[in-house]
C-alpha cells in the first residue's frame, strides 16, 4: 500500500524531468546547429580564400646546425615556412615569460646551436603571429616579434625575437614537435651557408660565399578594369567616368575615386571608409580582409606581408617567389595600403598579376657576397651608414618578345635612404 | 482521493509533452547531423539527380594539392626508334606511330597483365617502364597506358599516352606513342579544388547534359601552354561520362587551380600569345 502510494509522485516527477531535460537539449540544439551551419557556409564560400596565415607568414628559414654553421633553406617543391608552421599548429598551453637580454647577447640567442629560425621581413604583433603558429598564442601579450627559434632540443621551449628592442621571449609549449619540423627541412632542400651578424645595431644574414639561385619566368595576366570597379564600386549607383590621355578615373556620389593609370597602376581612394583603427593589429587584420575580398584567388597565392609603417599607418604586400620578395613590380611592392590622417583609406596596386609559371631555360644567376657588395657600394662612393637593408630578391623584368611573359631575376636589394635599389642600378648610377 | 486524481491527469499531461519533445528532438539531431555532414557541394551533387545525372564514383569534398610542372616535347622517341624491333614505325609531330611486322597474339589472361610485362621491353616500347595501365581511358580494342610523372599521370594523347590497338580475334596490331621528357616541377606545391568541387562547376557551366553518367573523374596533368617546345603541365580534373545516346566516354577538363574550364582551343591560343 505504501509502495503503491508513492509510485504516482515518482512517475510524476520523472515524466516532469525528462520534459526539463528534453526542453533544455532542444533550446541548446538550434543554436549549436546554428553556428556549425554558419561555420560551413563561411568555409565554402572562402574556398579559395587563403588564411590570413599565409599571409603573414614568415619567409625566411635559417638553420642553425650543432656546429654553429648557419644555411638560408629553399625548397622548390613545397613551401617551407608554410609546412613548419603546420607542424605547428598543434602547439598547447603556451607560458610566456621575458627572458633578460640586451644588444650585446641578442645574437646569442637567436644563433642558438641546433635550431631553426623563421624570419618575418618586419615586426608583428603576436596576436597576428598567432595565426601562423597556433590559435593558442592568441592569449599571449601582443608583443611584437621579427623572428621566432626553435630549438631542437627537448625542452619544449620556443623563442620569439624583437629586432626594435633586442627583447628575447621564451614560450614553453606542451611540445615543440622537434621531429615534425626536422622531416620537413631534411627532405630535399637547398642550402646556402650564411652568417648571422650584427651590423648598424641590427641582425643582419651575411651571405660570405657567392652562390647561385635560379631564375624564373611568369605569364601575367592583366585583369581587367571592370574586376575592380565592380569589386569596389559595385553599391554605389551614379559613376561617373572621365578618360584622360594617361589613365581613366571612376568616381562615385560617396567620395570614393578609383584612377587606373595606362601602365596598369590602380589607385583607390575612400574618403568615407568607416571605422578603421589605427591599432597595428586591427589594421592588420582589415587589410588582410580587404584585399582577400579585391584580389583575385590566384593572385593572393604568392602575395605575403612585407612592411608595415606604423607612423603613416602604412601597409606593404609583395608577390614571392620561392620565398624570395619581388621588386620593381612597382615602385611600392605588389599591394599598398594607407590610412591618410587616420580617416581616408588609399590603396594602390597594379592591373599586371603573376599568372603561370614558364620554364626558362636559362641558367642559375650568380650572386655575390654580402661583403663585396658593400665594398663595391662604397667604392662607388656611397655611405654604408645609410644602408638600413639587404633583401636577396628577384627582379621583376619584362622581355622584349612579348608583353605578357616576364623574368624574374635573383639579386641585391639595397634599401638606401629608405628606399629599396636594385645595386646594378645604384652601381651604374652612382649616389645622388 | 482528489489529489491522486490531480496527480494522474498532470501524470498523463507530462508524458504527453514529453512525447512531442521526443519527436522534436529527434528531428531536431536528424537535422544537424544531415547539416554537419554536407557541405554545398554534395547538395549540389545531389540535385543533380534532378537532372538525370548520376554520378557513380564517391567524390572527396576536401581540398589537395598539386603543382605546376615543366616538360620538354622533344625527340627523344625518334631517336630511340633503332632499338625497337619487330615494327615499322612513322614519326611526326612528336607522335610515335608503329606497327607490328608480326601481330603479337593476346590470348591468355587480361590484355593488360601481358602487356605490362611486355612493357619492361626496350625492343617493345621506349621507356615503357614509365608508363601505367589506365582503366578509365582502356576499351575493348585499344588499351590505354598513361606516362607516370612524380606527382601523378599525365593525360592526353599528345602528351605521354600509348595506344595499343587490338583487333577482335585478340591480336595486338600496333600502337601510337607520345613521350614527355624532363617532366620537373616548376613552382612549389599549391592548395587545388577538390574534386566534388571541379564536378560541380562543371555542372554549373551547363557543361553535362541531362541524363548523363558520371563515370569517373580522376586528377592528371594536362597542358596548359606551351612555349615552343617547353610545355607547362597543371593538375587538371578529368571527368569522364557517357551521354544517353552513346555508349563512349566524352571527358571534360577542369583546371584544378582555379576550376576554370579547359579546352583544347584554349590552351592553343594562349600558347600562340605567348610565343
Amino acid at each position: 500500500m505504501k509502495i503503491k502510494y508513492f509510485i504516482l509522485p515518482a512517475l510524476l516527477t520523472i515524466a516532469v524531468v525528462v520534459s526539463f531535460a528534453l526542453s533544455a537539449s532542444i533550446l541548446i540544439n538550434p543554436a549549436h546547429y546554428d553556428r556549425s551551419s554558419q561555420k560551413v557556409s563561411t568555409q565554402s564560400s572562402q574556398i579559395d580564400a587563403k588564411p590570413m596565415s599565409t599571409i603573414y607568414s614568415p619567409t625566411q628559414v635559417i638553420r642553425t646546425k650543432d656546429s654553429g654553421k648557419q644555411y638560408v633553406l629553399t625548397n622548390q617543391s613545397v613551401n617551407l615556412t608554410t609546412e613548419i608552421g603546420q607542424q605547428m599548429n598543434n602547439y598547447k598551453d603556451p607560458k610566456f615569460t621575458e627572458v633578460k637580454s640586451n644588444e650585446k647577447n641578442y645574437l646569442k640567442y637567436l644563433n642558438t646551436d641546433d635550431s631553426v629560425m623563421l624570419n618575418y621581413p618586419d615586426a608583428l604583433n603576436l596576436k597576428i603571429v598567432s595565426q601562423y603558429i597556433s590559435k593558442s598564442f592568441k592569449s599571449l601579450p601582443n608583443v611584437s616579434i621579427n623572428r621566432i627559434v626553435i630549438p631542437f632540443d627537448d625542452s619544449n621551449d620556443i623563442y620569439l625575437f624583437s629586432d626594435h628592442n633586442y627583447k628575447v621571449y621564451k614560450i614553453h609549449v606542451s611540445d615543440t614537435n622537434v621531429k615534425g619540423i626536422q622531416k620537413v627541412i631534411e627532405d630535399n632542400v637547398r642550402a646556402i651557408p650564411v652568417k648571422m651578424k650584427m651590423i648598424n645595431h641590427t641582425p643582419f644574414i651575411d651571405f660570405y660565399k657567392s652562390f647561385t639561385m635560379p631564375q624564373y619566368g611568369y605569364l601575367i595576366n592583366r585583369t581587367s578594369q571592370n574586376y575592380y570597379v565592380t569589386r569596389l564600386l559595385s553599391d554605389s549607383q551614379d559613376i561617373s567616368v572621365k578618360r584622360h590621355r594617361s589613365s581613366t578615373v571612376y568616381n562615385d556620389e560617396n567620395s570614393r575615386q578609383l584612377s587606373f593609370s595606362n601602365d596598369g597602376e590602380v589607385n583607390y581612394y575612400d574618403s568615407h571608409p568607416g571605422n578603421i583603427s589605427t591599432n597595428m593589429t586591427q589594421f592588420l587584420k582589415a587589410s588582410y580582409q580587404n584585399i582577400s575580398q579585391l584580389l583575385v584567388s590566384d593572385t593572393l597565392a604568392n602575395i605575403r606581408f612585407f612592411n608595415y609603417d606604423s607612423k603613416n599607418s602604412k601597409v606593404v604586400y609583395r608577390n614571392y617567389v620561392e620565398g624570395f620578395p619581388i621588386f620593381d613590380q612597382t615602385n611600392y611592392g605588389a599591394i599598398e595600403m594607407r590610412l591618410v590622417d587616420n580617416t581616408s583609406l588609399k590603396y594602390n596596386f597594379s592591373l599586371n598579376t603573376l599568372q603561370i609559371p614558364v620554364p626558362t631555360g636559362r641558367k642559375d644567376t650568380k650572386l655575390i657576397t654580402t661583403d663585396d657588395l658593400l665594398n663595391s657600394l662604397r667604392n662607388h662612393g656611397y655611405n654604408a651608414n645609410k644602408i638600413t637593408d639587404i633583401e636577396l630578391a628577384y627582379q621583376w623584368s619584362n622581355t622584349k618578345s612579348s608583353d605578357i611573359l616576364i623574368t624574374l631575376q635573383p639579386t641585391w636589394f639595397v634599401k638606401y635612404n629608405g628606399k629599396y635599389m636594385n645595386y646594378t642600378q645604384m652601381l651604374s648610377r652612382g649616389p645622388q | 482521493m482528489d489529489f491522486k486524481k490531480i496527480q494522474i491527469i498532470f501524470l498523463i499531461i507530462f508524458v504527453m509533452i514529453d512525447v512531442f519533445l521526443f519527436s522534436l528532438f529527434r528531428e531536431n539531431s536528424h537535422l544537424q547531423t544531415e547539416n554537419s555532414n554536407q557541405g554545398s557541394d554534395t547538395e549540389i551533387i545531389k540535385q543533380m539527380q534532378n537532372d538525370q545525372i548520376t554520378v557513380a564514383p564517391k567524390l572527396s569534398t576536401s581540398g589537395q594539392t598539386g603543382y605546376y610542372l615543366s616538360a620538354v616535347n622533344d625527340d627523344t622517341l625518334n631517336n630511340d626508334v633503332n632499338k625497337l624491333s619487330n615494327q615499322k614505325v612513322t614519326y611526326a609531330n612528336h607522335i610515335l606511330r608503329s606497327t607490328f611486322k608480326r601481330p603479337i597474339g593476346l590470348y591468355s589472361g587480361d590484355y593488360h597483365d601481358i602487356l605490362d610485362k611486355l612493357m619492361k621491353k626496350s625492343t617493345f616500347v621506349s621507356h615503357g617502364t614509365e608508363y601505367e595501365y589506365n582503366s578509365d581511358l582502356s576499351t575493348k580494342n585499344s588499351i590505354v597506358y598513361s606516362q607516370k610523372t612524380s606527382d601523378g599521370l599525365l593525360y592526353g594523347t599528345k602528351h605521354g599516352q600509348i595506344t595499343f590497338d587490338i583487333s577482335n580475334d585478340h591480336l595486338l596490331e600496333g600502337y601510337t606513342q607520345s613521350y614527355m621528357n624532363d617532366v620537373s616541377i616548376l613552382r612549389e606545391k599549391t592548395d587545388i579544388i577538390s574534386p566534388a568541387k571541379a564536378l560541380v562547376w562543371l555542372y554549373q557551366y551547363n557543361e553535362i547534359p541531362d541524363n548523363s553518367k558520371i563515370k569517373w573523374v580522376r586528377l592528371y596533368y594536362t597542358q596548359l601552354l606551351s612555349i615552343k617546345n617547353n610545355i607547362v603541365l597543371i593538375p587538371t580534373w578529368v571527368i569522364g561520362y557517357t551521354t544517353s545516346d552513346s555508349s563512349s566516354v566524352v571527358s571534360k577538363r577542369i583546371n584544378a587551380f582555379n576550376g576554370a574550364i579547359l579546352d583544347s582551343s584554349s590552351s592553343t591560343q594562349s600558347a600562340t600569345k605567348s610565343n
